[in-house]
């Protein structure tokens, strides 16, 4: 596998459960979603979703409580705390919400990038890209000395995508990287994402609110009730087919149909399918 | 990484000054600790070798025979040689001829350089010398100039006085006249008898002894070691030195002297620690809050490390790195501030700051994976998950206070055992403030339900957080041992003083050479209404020590009894009989017959008739015998006797006494007595030592020349006595004092005491005047002493002077209480209350700290964010601090309680065995005083802190 190259994901029939003194919580129930290596996806629904939880799987901070979740070739629910903690130093690079959170407010971005670097400077094999030409990725050419708070918000953010993609990884989850951002800078931002993609080939995942940003990254997967509950691709909504043969009804559908509704389903010889609402 | 370790302290320098501080006093107390008892035991060792005779702290050896005195050079040779000794060589003969007296023409090496000239020079040749300036006072025509010639003495009887040898004799020219620079001086040696006897020495040079002929010199050889070797108390260093056997074998003392060195240094050395260590244990414990606050509030760092991967050594370095650093030069800092600051410190105060370091290192490393042992998920949490733990630290507390108080009572006072109180104190402070918090949570529920949002905060954030109980258990920790420290202070000076009280019994003690009359009366003269001085001396009656006082100034003494004790001794009673100078007429009845007497008596011989005496007590107390003319007869007769022209200013009739020769039967009674024809007093009263009766009788069996008394009535029949019960519930029954003659006079048991001062506790106290009245003056008291109060005027001793006392020496209270507190309990209990000091300042400092980095918490902050009012969240965490002030104080005062129970024994209270046991409890008074002082800071320093925090609007 080379060093850039996107790493694929794969989510069977994941569900995560959340233990806790008032009782357990289903997070995600069943989720199955495939992304292939250097796609762009934008993670999208309502909150307390599951997206979060959801990304949190792919990165190795909470391990699925059935079901599986396949990175490239690793099985994250297999993996041990240090193969782990290893795959986040080197394959796998997380940027959480808010930029400042991602890095050090007293070393320079240069420091930042370099910091990120070690864990993958410590694996033999991989060959680490200057900090100043990672900073250049993501549109901060020059800005090597440059501290946080010297740095404007878009900019922050673009440090942060710079810190999660300092150690070259297959896939970069991002947890709303646009949040509070203006236009101006959600742009930079988007294209920072781009750029990574395009020059790397790194997958990226992108837990976000805003439809926007969605429709710019092209695949639009909406978890909901800790389901993949639609997806969109190149403008296109689509339901999805659960692993268990379950399928949910966008919002606005539902309204039509409450549950309980009963209907008959017609397979047309063109191949389309027709639901018939029954009558008792 | 050093870099961003060096970005990170300079970005957060205000917030690493806390602990760089902290690791500085770690490391000053660390230092102070180890320098300290080396600093007391070398002052300890000090005053031991001031106060030790010459012959306890330095070898010397002499020789006068062709042997000896070989033996003699070759030591004086080989010590020469020993870098640790000074060595003073001395050859001397005793000769005749400065005056009618022997002197001692003596050679001591470099003599010059130890003498003060009175006038002259030192000697340089042969036949020069130089006398002592006494000598010149006393013996007339020695002068510088004089030519004397001496001839060797000797004395060969040792019954007779020493005499001029007919060896010959040799010139001398006395050229100089000299005083020692310093009498006490090591130079001069152990003094000899011949010091003692005052023999002149005259100093002169080697070639003059050789030109004098003498039979007999005497070498002597002095090695007079270094301070420093005598300071370690160690003989086996002086053994190992090399010093020649010999001189050794011939000072037995010297060990003595170390020994009691040795012993003190273990003990201030051994005892020091007992509370410096817990207390540097306690300035870990901050530093672990200390660090363990500042990881919290770098959590989300350590959070997005651990994220992406970062090896765990990076992340422990980034986490930890910085406190390390700190540690890692400040420590040393604070040790080298000591060691440069103490005098004598030495290598070992540094090598205390480099072991503490180590444990700091350990401290901040543990701490910081702690942290990093937790999921990413976790570290990047607002809140961190809570979930029971093992109370580690409780139960680790606890079995080492259980292991120090299992040896302890085992009988070893070594290690653990000696630690046993604090750690005793230390664990139950620990282990309650475990405890109380959860104890305490459901109040929080409550005060929150009932609408006290403030108090119901304020008891959740005591109780429910971790920061809150680790400041709980360290004020609880730090009150303990201080409350314990200043228990043992209070009782080790209570026992200090009442000890020097009861040795001393007052304030000033003046050793006099008088007799108790002379000093009776001396002072009845100089301080005439008994405000500020009492006359005492000592007796022994049947094996037991005497205190006799005159008890009608027992205000004077320093003894709480003394005033329970004069009133039980001087029961008040029948008049003296004055007499003044006249005739003195004592009216007999006497029924008496003349008996043959047994056995031929010599040609020319005869048995007289029995003889009267008057006794009378003269103005200045002495008493004298009176006889009475004429013999015994049948019938009623006076018998008279002229009264010595001293007793026109009054004297007290003290007694009759009557001397029979064995011619004689019958009963005598007094009928009445008068002076001058003047009735001064009847018959009614009198009696016999020991008795009511006033029935005198003559008897054969009388020992023939021994007088019988017969006592007036204002003398009781035994003597009051309080006595010390550890000589019996009802005292000694059968104690008596000797009269002249076969009589005895009686003390009688009135009073129990536990101790008498001065004497001990097998004693018993007298009144001074009523013993020499029972006693008729035939006993006579030594040790005579005068002692004074504190209100004794400047110029007492002059005074008592000018009355004709010979005051020969002089202790005081004030002196035996600078003695006392230079002992190694009060130096060490000194060192431990300055711990415990320590430890309350660090206390305070590391909740000023943690306090003011309150208004950066996420929990007040979601307070806020929650609608809590920012006045509300002040008013909370102010109540946080005091609670946790005034509960840790009170948590600590009973562990303090518990371990005074527990393990008082340890404590250094006590210098040897005080006659008065110690308190079994400290004043209340120091200790409440000692608690809200810890208290009052706390609160206080904190409220500052918040009141700081409000201006800036921390928590808006």
């Amino acid at each position: 596998m080379s060093e850039h190259a996107g790493l694929a994901v794969a989510c069977r029939r994941v569900v995560q459960i959340y233990r806790g003194e008032g009782g357990d919580v289903v997070a995600l129930s069943g989720v199955d979603l495939t992304i292939s290596p250097g796609e762009m996806v934008a993670l999208v629904g309502p909150s307390g979703s599951g997206k979060s939880t959801l990304v949190a799987l792919l990165g190795g901070l909470l391990r699925p409580s059935a079901g599986r979740v396949t990175v490239g070739t690793y099985d994250m629910g297999r993996l041990s705390d240090r193969e782990i903690s290893r795959l986040r130093g080197t394959r796998i690079g997380i940027v959480l919400q808010g930029a400042a959170r991602n890095l050090l407010p007293y070393a320079s971005l240069y420091r930042n990038v370099w910091l990120a670097q070690r864990r993958a400077a410590s694996t033999s094999g991989i060959a680490l890209e200057d900090p100043e030409r990672v900073l250049d990725l993501v549109g901060l050419p020059g800005q090597g000395k440059t501290r946080l708070h010297e740095l404007a918000p878009g900019a922050r953010q673009r440090a942060a995508l710079a810190v999660g993609i300092a150690a070259s990884p297959g896939l970069l989850l991002v947890d709303e990287p646009t949040s509070q951002l203006d236009t101006g800078g959600r742009d930079e931002v988007i294209s920072a994402l781009e750029t990574i993609n395009a020059e790397r080939g790194t997958t990226v995942v992108v837990v976000t609110h805003d439809g926007d940003v969605g429709t710019r990254l092209g695949r639009v997967v909406t978890i909901r009730d800790g389901r993949v509950g639609a997806e969109g691709r190149n403008g296109q909504d689509f339901a999805v087919v659960a692993g268990d043969g379950t399928v949910q009804l966008p919002p606005e559908v539902l309204e039509e149909f409450p549950p309980g509704t009963l209907f008959t389903i017609d397979h047309a010889e063109d191949g389309s399918v027709t639901l018939v609402v029954g009558s008792s | 990484m050093i870099a961003l370790l060096m970005l990170a302290l300079r970005e957060r320098r205000r917030a690493y000054a806390a602990i760089a501080l902290l690791c500085f006093a770690i490391g000053a107390l660390a230092a102070l600790g180890a320098a300290y008892p080396r600093a007391v035991a070398d002052g300890i060792a000090d005053d031991e070798i001031k106060t030790a005779a010459a012959n306890e702290r330095m070898f010397q050896m002499s020789g006068s025979d062709d042997t000896s005195g070989a033996a003699v050079l070759a030591v004086a040779e080989a010590t020469r040689r020993l870098p640790d000794y000074t060595t003073v060589y001395a050859a001397g003969v005793s000769v005749m001829g400065f005056g009618a007296e022997r002197s001692v023409l003596t050679y001591r090496e470099n003599a010059c350089a130890h003498v003060r000239l009175v006038s002259g020079r030192c000697p340089m040749g042969s036949g020069e010398v130089m006398v002592p300036a006494g000598l010149v006072q006393q013996t007339r025509g020695i002068e510088v100039g004089t030519r004397l010639f001496l001839v060797e003495a000797i004395k060969p009887d040792p019954k007779n006085p020493w005499m001029a040898s007919n060896r010959g004799r040799a010139p001398i020219d006395v050229v100089g006249v000299y005083q020692q620079s310093n009498p006490g001086e090591d130079y001069w040696g152990v003094r000899t008898s011949e010091d003692a006897a005052g023999v002149p020495v005259v100093l002169t040079r080697p070639e003059t002894l050789n030109s004098l002929p003498h039979e007999t010199e005497v070498l002597t050889v002095t090695a007079i070691p270094a301070r420093p070797l005598l300071k370690t108390g160690d003989y086996d260093a002086i053994l190992r030195s090399k010093l020649d056997p010999n001189i050794i074998k011939s000072s037995p003392d010297v060990k003595g002297m170390l020994d009691r060195i040795a012993a003190k240094r273990k003990y201030v050395e051994t005892m020091t620690p007992a509370v410096v260590q817990p207390v540097l244990g306690l300035a870990c414990w901050a530093l672990f809050l200390l660090v363990s606050g500042r990881l919290q509030r770098d959590r989300p760092e350590v959070g997005i490390q651990s994220l992406r991967g970062l090896p765990l050594a990076h992340r422990w370095v980034l986490a930890a790195g910085v406190s390390g650093l700190l540690a890692l030069v400040a420590t040393p800092l604070g040790g080298l501030a000591v060691t440069l600051a103490t005098p004598g410190a030495g290598g070992s105060s540094m090598s205390a700051a480099l072991i503490i370091l180590a444990v700091e290192l350990a401290v901040i490393a543990l701490t910081a994976l702690g942290l990093l042992r937790l999921r990413p998920l976790d570290l990047l949490r607002r809140v961190l998950p809570t979930g029971s733990k093992v109370p580690l630290i409780e139960i680790a507390v606890l079995t080492v206070a259980g292991a120090g108080f299992a040896q302890m009572k085992s009988g070893d006072r070594s290690g653990l055992g000696i630690l046993a109180a604090s750690l005793i104190a230390v664990a139950v402070a620990v282990a309650v403030a475990r405890v109380l918090p959860l104890a305490l949570r459901p109040a929080a529920r409550r005060q929150l339900h009932r609408g006290r949002i403030a108090s119901g905060i304020a008891l959740a954030l005591a109780t429910r957080r971790p920061s809150g109980r680790h400041l709980l258990a360290l004020v609880s920790t730090a009150a303990a041992l201080f409350t314990l420290v200043v228990g043992a202070t209070d009782v080790s000076s209570t026992t200090r003083h009442t000890q020097i009280d009861l040795t001393l019994g007052a304030d000033r003690v003046l050793m006099v050479q008088s007799s108790p009359a002379q000093a009776l009366a001396a002072v009845r003269q100089a301080d005439p209404d008994g405000a500020w001085a009492t006359v005492t001396g000592r007796l022994a009656v049947s094996g037991t020590d005497v205190l006799a006082v005159d008890l009608s100034r027992a205000a004077v003494m320093r003894w709480p009894e003394a005033t329970a004790v004069a009133a039980a001794l001087k029961p008040g009673g029948p008049a003296p009989i004055e007499v003044s100078a006249g005739k003195l007429e004592v009216f007999i009845d006497a029924t008496v017959q003349a008996i043959p007497v047994q056995g031929e008596l010599p040609p020319g011989a005869y048995a007289p008739k029995a003889r009267v005496f008057a006794v009378v007590e003269l103005p200045g107390g002495e008493f004298q015998e009176l006889d009475l003319d004429n013999g015994i007869e049948p019938g009623v007769h006076p018998y008279a006797v002229t009264l010595p022209p001293a007793c026109a200013e009054g004297c007290r009739l003290a007694g009759l006494s009557l001397l029979a020769f064995g011619a004689e039967r019958g009963n005598l009674a007094i009928q009445r007595i008068t002076v001058d024809g003047r009735p001064v007093a009847d018959g009614k009263g009198w009696h016999t030592p020991g008795t009511d009766a006033g029935q005198w009788s003559i008897d054969p069996a009388m020992t023939i020349g021994q007088p019988t008394y017969l006592l007036p009535p204002d003398v009781p029949a035994g003597l009051p006595a309080a006595y010390t019960r550890d000589l019996g519930d009802k005292g000694p029954t059968s104690a008596s004092f000797s009269l002249r003659g076969y009589q005895r006079a009686p003390i009688k048991p009135a009073v129990a005491t536990d101790i008498v001062p001065r004497v001990g506790h097998k004693a018993m106290v007298v009144d001074l005047p009523s013993a020499l009245r029972a006693t008729l003056g035939s006993t006579t008291p030594s040790k005579i002493e005068v002692w004074l109060s504190a209100g004794a005027p400047a110029d007492a001793q002059r005074k008592l002077t000018d009355a004709g006392l010979a005051i020969v020496g002089t202790e005081s209270r004030a002196d035996a209480v600078a003695r006392a507190d230079r002992t190694p309990p009060a130096l060490t209990l000194r060192m431990q209350l300055g711990a415990a000091v320590a430890g309350v300042l660090l206390l305070l400092g590391v909740l000023l700290v943690v306090s003011s980095g309150d208004r950066r918490t996420t929990e007040l902050a979601g307070l806020r964010q929650a609608g809590v009012r920012a006045a509300t969240l002040r008013r909370a965490t102010r109540i946080t601090y005091a609670m946790i002030s005034l509960l840790g104080v009170l948590i600590g005062v009973v562990a303090a309680a518990v371990a005074w129970a527990a393990a008082q024994s340890v404590l250094p209270i006590v210098d040897g065995t005080p006659w008065l046991p110690p308190p079994s409890w400290p004043s209340p008074l120091p200790l409440a005083v000692g608690a809200a002082g810890i208290a009052v800071l706390l609160i206080v320093g904190t409220h500052l802190i918040f009141v700081g925090d409000r201006r800036g609007r921390g928590l808006e």
